[in-house]
């Protein structure tokens, strides 16, 4: 018997999404008081998050399936660098270092075109 | 420092207040760099909407967004967010004992202002709770986490929209504004077992993605993220150091 609905569908993934979401939520209120969250298995824990969203992101900027593929790959090296001198010279603050890279790539692009 | 419930007579209004500055700016930055990243792939404007309010959380939203464009099942979907989100529930552990007046568990109550959470107001709740008094806190964690969540969704729709009223040239580069504001988030966390984490999924995640899309993210993040683990010494972590 089929599903009356497409598993491939973005709805369904998103309510997939959702559900995982929620369920990484509830966890934490379900232990909320009990568990000290500073142990080795929350450790491990936060490692794969980590890996795995870190491996989406460089995937994300250095391997892209948008239009930041039509920049050149050096450009966005570039850019990423500036971003992490920011991010590591001036005190570890988000925004100017994400604004930082961001505005490089853009200046970079301009030129490029002139 | 320990301050009356007097000394804080509109906690609501004070949480808005407190949210209306970098907080709010923040976000409204980073969701327009995930509007413009969605818009680009393809997904409709309300999906993008929903997503950022059922998901609410940076790296599980670019997760579900990469997973959609690499076209990854239901299965690659629902372990690459449960994976991606993990670092949700130490936050919700840490931070809701934070704003109970009672101990034990209120699962509407704490269930919302989980859903509610994100890295901003979990950090914001770490540092500011002293200076609010106990008896209003969550109700001004509550409002705080809903104006930076507005902020957000703002921002998710002029990134979606605004795009292409952008010089072509600089369209792309606002494509970068996600992707590097989550890896400098993830830059933050002072851990070495984090920092080898990341590097080692940054390097192998996305090469073992090129075999397989949906096995390869799941078993990069499980095997990079062990290895991770175990070289930083997390496994010789004592409890509750």
């Amino acid at each position: 018997m089929s599903l009356p609905f497409s598993l491939t569908d973005p709805w369904v993934l998103l309510t997939a999404a959702f559900a995982a979401a929620f369920l990484t939520r509830a966890a934490g209120v379900a232990i909320s008081g009990r568990v000290m969250p500073d142990t080795p298995l929350f450790e491990w824990f936060a490692c794969v998050g980590q890996a795995l969203v870190g491996g989406l992101m460089v995937r994300a900027i250095f391997l892209p399936t948008n239009p930041l593929a039509e920049t050149l790959l050096v450009d966005r090296i570039a850019a990423v660098g500036v971003a992490f001198l920011v991010f590591f010279l001036f005190g570890r603050r988000l925004l100017p270092s994400t604004l930082a890279g961001v505005l490089t790539l853009a200046m970079i692009s301009v030129w490029r075109s002139m | 420092m320990n301050e009356d419930i007097t000394d804080m007579p509109r906690p609501g209004w004070a949480g808005f207040k407190a949210a209306c500055g970098l907080p709010a700016l923040g976000l409204f930055s980073a969701l327009a760099g995930f509007g413009a990243l969605t818009e680009s792939g393809g997904m409709e404007f309300w999906m993008m909407m929903a997503s950022v309010v059922l998901i609410w959380s940076m790296p599980a939203l670019m997760t579900f967004s990469e997973v959609m464009v690499n076209s990854g099942g239901i299965s690659a979907m629902f372990i690459a967010v449960a994976f991606a989100n993990v670092r949700n529930i130490p936050m919700v552990v840490t931070a809701l004992p934070m704003v109970r007046t009672v101990p034990g568990i209120r699962w509407l109550a704490d269930l919302t202002l989980a859903q509610l959470m994100s890295p901003t107001t979990w950090i914001h709740i770490l540092v500011t709770s002293s200076t609010v008094p106990l008896a209003g806190r969550r109700w001004y964690f509550t409002v705080f986490s809903i104006t930076v969540l507005s902020a957000a969704l703002a921002g998710g729709a002029a990134g979606y929209f605004g795009v292409n009223q952008l010089p072509a040239e600089v369209r792309p580069a606002l494509l970068l504004l996600t992707p590097l504001y989550l890896t400098l988030i993830m830059l933050s966390v002072r851990k070495l077992t984090g920092y080898l984490s990341l590097a080692l999924g940054a390097i192998f995640v996305p090469m073992l993605m090129t075999w397989s899309v949906e096995w390869g993210l799941a078993a990069g993040g499980l095997i990079t993220g062990t290895a991770g683990f175990l070289l930083g010494g997390g496994h010789r972590q004592k409890v509750g150091g």
